[in-house]
């Protein structure tokens, strides 16, 4: 089949190549045809995580560009005949276009993995039972009876990838009138790790088997006429997920028992629909004066069937007439009511006042359960409701801007924000925030840009309700703010300048500065606050050499606040509060040259890129903790490459080129590296993972290729 | 708040609406002359957009590409090619002064830069963002270009012409006119910090163009925040993960309400462009007792809540579950 898929893209390519290497009298395009050969130090290692290289002829990219009938025509692609591929076409005439295109986008996991389960469809991970018998009846084994059968397992590949066909059609019907139409349909396949637990510490990571198709489509008329556009949309989109539930072997059982299953059963993604209508009007008034105002309600919905409570045919509630219903019956009403006013009464002034209201009403009912089973095992008793959670955003905002002198331009804007949720701790909360900003532009080619802003959001009540059992009895700190609703002053700061004093040289600069303090919070999130900065170089060293760089950094300090509680009982007491401190910093780099060697026939150019993210974690007791916290290990991701090339142009439309590209990538990750298949490593072995995991590696790859324009 | 003052703050917002739209539409005395363009040579909703020369007339393109023959290899495929629209300068099909304006003075100064008359068709990089997009405007009012007026980028002096070039685009097929390859890249250039985001460990496919910056931001604005293409973060994120917009059966509260609480869509140094690693993400909210309120720290490492998906490895159904035993997303 590999050889197969070689020759056919050979052959579309040598057969592209033919077929245009006349010159069409109206045509114009390119097609860029060639052969990569790459390796990698660590074969199951995936060189690009969103990207799929070829081995052999491909034909890089193409663009066919003719008038047909009255309009023109557009053929383009690009990485074609790869899996990564994006091909589109467009058809203009002089009243309406349509364009399509049709991307690939593969997601691959630098994952090498090994399971012992088979995958039966729909979404079944068995074992043999031949395995599930033996450990189920002789469980002392256990351990050493997975180790020998997952070290025989097969290693398999994890990612999914993403098939993506829009398309497109405009037209203007009559004057003043668009009517445009829009449809999407994404299809989804693949797998990715995913775990499912079947008793406490006890979990499974398993293959989570990805079969998806989303489809979107709208519809859109625009009216104008002098100063007023009206326009309304209607769209309907729905999601469709042929895996239902994920069920997977349970390998120490092989009959049901309470307490035991022989499996376990997730519920995957569910089916949803969502229908959206919405109207926008926009008038301009004199003095660059615009009012705009739009209404956009959706409604989404999702009706699947449940699943019984539980797989497991020992306990009482794995009928589905346990339940007190068949479906969640879900529905939620989305609604956005927007109006803007911008003027500009004055040459030197302007200003905007804005209001906005997002609503996210969840219409869901409230579903009460008399209890549940967790893991597929026993029957927990107890009264469960399910909340259907709800929000809503008004802002509320007045923006002035003010030239006074060409050389200094001052934007300011006031911002109330109100928030109110259904079920959560904190019900309302408000938001009040000022920002202001200069730009001044001191002397010709200099450019310096400095904003800050500040922000406090309040809680209007704090429901302590929220964190007690149905008892009264505290089930979550009282300390606790979640930093979602919680109590937040925010201070941003930022500048940049922007250089172009000499002819040939653009160079700019940032700095950024934002914390979040959630002043209030005695536990939960404490401190958020990131910093960055960055530099660009443009050099257009003369009329053949131009060289660019970037740098950019940025670190993120977040603290946090928690309290250990080791029994059932939340402990209040202060004794054995830890602290977590966590540093994640980046750094990246790229370097870029062009230089035409020799004028209208040899050009050179080169890319390197670096990328270096390190992680710190700082842990402390506080206090009486018992014992002394030892932080984690740092981690760091790397990633480094230089990528060259030289064309040499034939003649005028012909051009031969030579590519090689480098790249390393490291990463040490205690979370993702060197993981046992059986957990833990010391005491009773419960959990299975999919063995090692993500790899470093070094990649080389040369390519020669072939370029024709007509 | 007394519910008297609550009534009296929509009456003051609405007074407040109405007077600024009153002092946009009189203005200040003289303001009226000083903003008014000159009047164009023909009447119609282009020209009048901005300022244009007084006594030229429409010549046609084929005069201009006499000159500007270089022109005509980019212009036979520009999308703005022969298109028919009504009320267009120069007649109902777009040519080169639908934009540039009547071209007759301008051409009689057979390019003498030094004659008044060369300068009387528009040049956009001569004039004023305002005055260059009002151009546009004439025609692309609707759509993508809807909320143009009040975005972010209008308001910081940003022109249609920043972006996108008519006669030099250099995207892949001439895609929207962009100046750069891709999108993506011409962002970047002003949004410096967002390169380095998007170059972290764990990032969206933006570098490697799977997507771009304008698949979740409409740079010519939009109503929602941060002139996203949705009224919100979740219908964004929504709109390609529909998997996980529910409405489920057992909602996590963070989730339902905005991503971004968890996830930092521009790049992260984190599993699935998490805000931070697990299981530290999860326990700035859930202490509880037992497992959640444990420090796991360096002896941990012999466990298992601290390798790959932490928490999420057995509540791998966080984003939502339709399970009736999925309360604590376990099914």
């Amino acid at each position: 089949m590999r050889m197969l898929n070689r020759w056919t893209r050979s052959l579309a390519g040598a057969g592209a190549l033919l077929l245009l290497w006349g010159t069409p009298a109206f045509a114009d395009g390119e097609v860029t045809f060639g052969s990569l050969w790459w390796d990698q130090t660590e074969p199951e290692a995936k060189y690009q995580e969103f990207g799929d290289l070829p081995r052999g002829a491909y034909l890089e990219s193409f663009l066919y560009r003719d008038q047909v009938g009255k309009g023109r025509m557009t053929l383009w692609g690009s990485k074609a005949l790869r899996d990564d591929q994006a091909i589109g076409f467009s058809y203009k005439a002089p009243r309406w276009r349509f364009d399509a295109d049709y991307t690939q986008t593969p997601h691959n996991f630098s994952f090498v993995t090994r399971t012992g389960y088979t995958l039966l469809d729909p979404a079944h991970q068995v074992l043999p039972d031949s395995l599930q018998r033996a450990n189920q009846e002789n469980s002392g084994a256990y351990v050493a009876t997975m180790n020998d059968f997952l070290k025989t397992a097969d290693r398999i590949n994890l990612g999914f990838r993403t098939d993506n066909l829009a398309a497109r059609f405009k037209t203007r019907p009559a004057r003043g009138f668009v009517f445009e139409l829009k449809g999407v349909r994404k299809n989804r396949s693949g797998n990715k790790p995913y775990g499912g637990s079947l008793g406490f510490s006890n979990v499974i990571e398993t293959i989570e088997p990805i079969r998806q198709t989303m489809a979107d489509g709208s519809g859109t008329l625009s009216y104008s006429k002098d100063r007023v556009s009206v326009e309304g949309v209607v769209g309907y989109s729905a999601f469709q997920n042929d895996f239902d539930a994920l069920e997977w072997d349970n390998p120490r059982r092989y009959t049901d028992a309470a307490g035991n299953p022989t499996k376990g059963v997730l519920d995957l993604y569910p089916d949803n629909q969502q229908m959206r209508l919405g109207g926008s009007i926009g008038v301009q008034f004199p003095r660059r004066t615009a009012f705009t105002g739009s209404v956009q309600w959706a409604q989404t919905t999702q009706d699947d069937k449940w699943l019984p409570y539980t797989s497991n045919t020992a306990v009482a509630q794995s009928s589905l007439d346990s339940l007190p219903g068949t479906n969640t019956d879900a529905k939620a009403n989305t609604l956005l009511l927007d109006a803007r006013l911008t003027s500009h009464p004055t040459s030197k002034v302007s200003g905007t006042l804005r209001y906005r209201q997002n609503k996210y009403d969840n219409k869901t009912p409230s579903w009460e359960f008399a209890g549940q089973v967790p893991y597929d095992g026993s029957w927990a008793a107890g009264i469960n409701d399910a909340h259907p959670f709800g929000n809503e955003q008004t802002t509320l905002g007045a923006d002035l801007d003010v030239r006074p002198i060409p050389e200094v331009s001052l934007y300011g804007t006031v911002e109330s924000i109100k928030r109110e949720r259904t079920f959560r701790e904190v019900l309302k909360d408000d938001e009040t925030a000022v920002q202001g900003k200069a730009v001044i532009r001191p002397v010709s080619g200099i450019q310096l840009t400095a904003r800050v802003r500040h922000g406090s959001r309040e809680l209007d009540e704090f429901e302590i309700e929220d964190y007690e059992n149905a008892g009264g009895t505290l089930i979550e700190q009282s300390g606790l703010r979640r930093f979602d609703v919680a109590d937040r002053k925010q201070d941003l700061a930022d500048a940049s300048i922007s250089w172009t004093g000499m002819e040939r040289l653009v160079l700019t600069g940032s700095v950024g500065y934002i914390e979040n303090d959630y002043e209030n919070s005695v536990l939960g999130l404490q401190d958020d606050i990131r910093r960055s900065a960055s530099v660009d170089a443009v050099l257009n060293a003369s009329a053949r050499l131009d060289l660019t760089a970037s740098i950019g950094w940025s670190k993120a300090y977040t603290s946090q606040m928690s309290r250990r509680s080791p029994g059932a009982a939340v402990v209040q007491t202060d004794s054995l509060s830890w602290q977590a401190r966590l540093y994640d910093e980046s750094i990246s780099a790229i370097a870029g040259l062009d230089y035409v060697a020799v004028k209208d026939r040899l050009t050179l150019s080169s890319m390197f890129h670096f990328e270096r993210s390190p992680g710190i974690y700082r842990l402390n007791g506080v206090g009486a903790y018992p014992i002394a916290a030892v932080d984690l290990p740092g981690t760091v991701y790397k990633r480094t490459g230089v990528d060259l090339e030289a064309m040499y142009q034939v003649q005028k439309n012909l051009q031969f080129g030579a590519r090689w590209a480098w790249e390393e990538f490291e990463a040490s990750d205690f979370a993702t590296q060197d993981i046992p298949l059986l957990f833990p490593v010391t005491g009773t072995s419960n959990a299975i993972f999919l063995g090692d995991n993500v790899l470093n590696y070094r990649a080389n790859a040369v390519a020669f290729v072939v370029k024709r324009t007509f | 708040m007394t519910n008297d003052t609550q009534r009296e703050k929509p009456r003051a917002i609405a007074i407040a609406g109405a007077v600024l739209l009153l002092f946009a539409m009189l203005g200040p005395p003289g303001a009226r002359a000083q903003d008014t363009p000159p009047p164009a040579a023909t009447p119609e909703p282009a020209a009048a957009a901005t300022a244009a020369p007084t006594g030229a007339t429409y010549v046609g393109a084929e005069r201009c590409l006499e000159c500007h023959d270089g022109v005509e290899a980019t212009w036979k495929f520009n999308p703005h090619h022969g298109a028919v629209v009504e009320g267009a300068t120069g007649g109902n099909t777009v040519g080169c002064e639908s934009c540039h304006g009547p071209g007759s003075l301008h051409a009689e100064a057979e390019g003498d830069k030094d004659d008044p008359k060369f300068r009387t068709i528009r040049m956009f990089d001569k004039m004023k963002p305002a005055e260059a997009s009002a151009v546009c405007e004439s025609c692309h009012k609707t759509g993508q270009q809807f909320y143009w007026a009040q975005s972010a980028h209008s308001r910081n002096d940003v022109a249609c012409q920043s972006c996108h070039s008519i006669h030099a685009a250099k995207a892949v097929a001439g895609k929207a006119l962009l100046k750069a390859d891709r999108a993506t890249n011409l962002c970047v250039t002003c949004h410096q910090e967002k390169r380095a985001e998007i170059a972290r460990t764990a990032h969206m496919p933006l570098k490697e163009g799977g997507m771009e910056c304008s698949s979740c931001h409409n740079p010519h604005g939009a109503p929602g925040a941060k002139m996203i293409r949705a009224v919100s973060n979740n219908e964004l994120c929504g709109s390609c993960h529909m998997d996980k917009r529910g409405p489920f059966l057992w909602e996590h509260a963070p989730v339902r309400e905005n991503c971004v609480t968890c996830h930092m869509p521009h790049g992260s140094n984190n599993d699935k462009v998490l805000a931070a690693k697990r299981p530290f993400l999860c326990q700035r909210c859930h202490i509880a007792s037992r497992h959640p309120s444990d420090l796991y720290d360096r002896p941990d490492l012999v466990g298992n809540r601290l390798f790959n998906r932490s928490c999420t490895n057995c509540h791998s159904q966080i984003h939502g579950s339709n399970h009736p035993s999925g309360k604590t997303f376990l099914r």
